[in-house]
């Protein structure tokens, strides 16, 4: 019966050691990733094969791209306000509204080059089986751009700083 | 001689003792049932039971190298799988905030 106690314990010993070990062994990559500085640069190199020299190529794209877009948020943001200003006020002048919404949607045309241009750019950082697998995961997951949606604000869209 | 004096005298006295005192009635019946009964509530234990099956099962050295073994793949292959989840789960997590630090409106509409 002794035995048979010290025999079950061990194994239950070495199995909780087991899983565990298989556990952190298999979320060794993402758990890498979590403690990094910038955490979704980490895993576009991860995902993307990249080397650091091509990530250093990328995160210098990345953050010269989120400055431009930092302010193409705080445009948008302004011409939204005024087009909401125009449709609410007693004497809306229709011809304003209208210019108003014009740009609203130049802008955000202009948003979208913006992004399809620095998508295109990380793209060629990459190997070229690589870049063209960002560029149909990018199709997919960011370049949709909802036309009912409320205008981001810059101060808590996704720029991360 | 004096020994067998006293085998004498001892088997004098076994046989008055087995005189004076007479057994119950249905006495062998009585304790064969006790038997049964302790026997019947002992396999009811589960206690009991699952610590003699291991003892039963861990008696050889094969056996429980084979009991280790089979603990060890289960939660080796539960920890993988556990794991798998996980990370898939952190991936498209992580994949979300690349979107949208590149496009604000994801990070709006999520």
């Amino acid at each position: 019966m002794k035995r048979a106690l010290i025999i079950l314990t061990l194994g239950v010993v070495l199995s909780v050691v087991g899983g565990g070990a298989a556990y952190v062994h298999r979320t060794a990559p993402e758990r890498a990733m979590a403690c990094c500085k910038n955490p979704e640069m980490a895993w576009l190199q991860h995902e993307f094969q990249m080397t650091d020299d091509q990530l250093a190529r990328v995160q210098t794209l990345h953050a010269g791209y989120q400055a431009g877009c930092r302010e193409m948020c705080r445009r948008i943001q302004a011409t939204n306000d005024l087009v909401r200003a125009e449709f609410i006020a007693p004497d809306a002048d229709t011809l304003k509204m209208q210019r108003l919404l014009a740009d609203a949607a130049n802008l955000r045309g202009e948003c979208q080059w913006h992004m399809t241009e620095y998508c295109l750019a990380v793209s060629r950082e990459m190997s070229p089986a690589q870049g063209k697998r960002y560029l149909q995961w990018v199709c997919d997951r960011v370049l949709t751009m909802p036309g009912n949606a409320a205008m981001p604000n810059p101060s808590e869209s996704g720029h991360g700083n | 001689m004096n020994e067998s004096n006293d085998d004498l005298r001892l088997r004098q006295l076994l046989r008055e003792s087995r005189g004076r005192e007479r057994l119950p009635p249905r006495f062998h019946e009585r304790v064969w049932q006790r038997i049964a009964t302790a026997e019947k509530s002992a396999a009811a234990r589960p206690a009991f039971s699952l610590a003699a099956w291991l003892a039963a099962f861990v008696a050889t050295r094969t056996r429980a190298a084979a009991w280790v073994v089979l603990l060890l793949g289960i939660s080796v292959s539960t920890g993988y799988l556990v794991g798998g989840h996980a990370s898939a789960r952190w991936d498209a997590q992580l994949s979300r905030q690349y979107a949208a630090s590149i496009n604000p409106y994801l990070a709006d509409n999520r």
